[in-house]
């Protein structure tokens, strides 16, 4: 008794699945519009068939979608349009193919620069050490470390899709860092909130969690900086988002 | 850019790929159909901020395979598919379970513990019955409201919002009755059949 109701779906499910003469929606989508010639093959299935009768229903409820607009989509529309830098920002990053041979006749001469300026560097660094008696300043150093040391270092939660509301922000530690900023966003960059903390985690204040709802996609980005203010690291931008119902599992 | 069908915006966009010009016309092609997928969307989550993202996840998607866009199928129906797709694979990613119900749907029609091939052959003469009880005794609204459940595993809710349905149960009340008109058809086809054909049938 126990596997009945698997059975009796399976059973239904095959009994009401597309069958060999259903027509692919390309050929249904002829039915959306103007009536289709009367008798025509597609026509004369599609009154016997309740398989492509619901598909051409959902298809057309989708085409009629944008006719009748109700105050909730009027509200998602203008999100959308909001977010659609969002949507093209992944490919714009690597578009411009026009360029590229550019590209190509550049690259040899930076490298060719950058070779050039190695021995001038080296020549300049040994006659510097030459004509000084007195050990490197650390000051100077360690200013050069803030120029050439920014990398980009883990945020380790939240991240991603996550089945419990998130409370805290936590991300890899940088030893050269001494403060780090951390920046919430929302989808279409709003930022939602903003601190700072020289610990390598911090706790979401109720204002947030209370705008941390579930099925809503937030941005997390932390930076890293050192005692002179230099920045040291960034985790880049990294998306999340609380499942909904994921608790109550 | 108004006048300019879909299709033309798609093809003026890959003709100008990787500038400026090409965005704004796939800003015009998707904003066409903003309310289209807010819409269904909406239909699938009944929740404003949860569809919303949904709708940017599938028009994310289109961006990305449009490339697969033949023209083969008007544009509409070509981003109807991938928004269906990517919202019945959002609600089985939350595994949404379907509501099972302990009723037993259709007593004796078919036994589907198949286990050779005689009863693999009685399971399709069942389905065929099935879908000839299906057609007889049902209207078309519970017809819908199966295929949606149980064909595109739609949660009864979804199937509600769906369908528009407004009665008191929504979709789990035509449910119910279709089952109640299927095991009574399937009672009167019973009869009319003579001894020997219940038998074969495997009926039980």
């Amino acid at each position: 008794m126990s596997g009945r109701p698997t059975t009796d779906r399976t059973l239904l499910r095959a009994a009401l699945a597309r069958g060999n003469a259903c027509f692919p929606i390309e050929r249904l989508e002829g039915l959306t519009g103007s009536p289709a010639a009367t008798g025509s093959k597609l026509e004369q299935h599609v009154k016997s068939c309740a398989h492509c009768q619901t598909e051409l229903e959902l298809l057309k409820t989708f085409y009629e979608g944008g006719a009748v607009v109700s105050e909730d989509v009027r509200t998602m529309t203008a999100a959308l349009r909001k977010r659609s830098k969002e949507i093209f920002r992944p490919q714009l990053d690597h578009t411009p193919r026009k360029h590229r041979w550019w590209r190509m006749v550049r690259i040899p001469w930076r490298s060719a620069l950058g070779a050039a300026a190695i021995p001038l560097v080296a020549a300049v660094v040994v006659a510097y050490r030459q004509s000084s008696l007195q050990p490197v300043l650390n000051e100077t150093r360690s200013s050069a470390r803030e120029v050439f040391r920014s990398s980009s270092f883990a945020l380790i939660s939240p991240n991603g899709d996550v089945s419990l509301q998130p409370t805290e922000i936590r991300w890899e530690r940088i030893h050269s860092a001494t403060k780090y900023q951390i920046r919430l966003s929302e989808v279409d960059g709003t930022e939602v909130w903003k601190a700072e903390t020289s610990d390598d985690h911090v706790a979401l204040p109720p204002l947030v969690l209370s705008r941390t709802v579930q099925a809503k996609t937030l941005f997390c980005e932390v930076t890293a900086y050192d005692s002179f203010g230099g920045k040291v690291g960034e985790t880049g931008s990294v998306r999340f988002r609380w499942l909904p119902n994921a608790n109550h599992q | 850019m108004d006048l300019l069908s879909d299709e033309e915006l798609i093809e003026r966009s890959r003709a100008e790929r990787g500038s400026p010009k090409a965005e704004r016309f796939l800003n015009e092609l998707f904003q066409r159909h903003h309310a289209k997928v807010a819409g269904w969307c909406l239909r699938m989550t009944g929740e404003v901020n949860s569809a919303t993202d949904l709708a940017q996840e599938v028009f994310l998607k289109a961006f990305q395979k449009l490339h697969s866009f033949q023209g083969n199928a008007k544009f509409t129906t070509w981003l109807f598919v991938i928004t269906r797709n990517h919202c019945l694979d959002e609600l089985r990613s939350k595994e949404i379970q379907l509501q099972e119900s302990s009723d037993v749907l259709l007593e004796g029609i078919a036994d589907f513990q198949c286990e050779n091939v005689s009863s693999e052959l009685e399971r399709r003469e069942s389905e065929k019955l099935l879908s000839t009880l299906i057609r007889e005794a049902l209207d078309e609204i519970e017809t819908k409201v199966l295929i949606l459940h149980y064909v595109n595993e739609l949660p009864l809710d979804v199937v509600n919002r769906m369908l528009g349905l407004t009665n008191r149960s929504g979709a789990k009340a035509y449910i119910v009755s279709a089952r109640r008109k299927l095991k009574r058809a399937h009672a009167r086809w019973k009869a009319r059949q003579p001894q020997a054909m219940r038998g074969g049938r495997g009926v039980r």
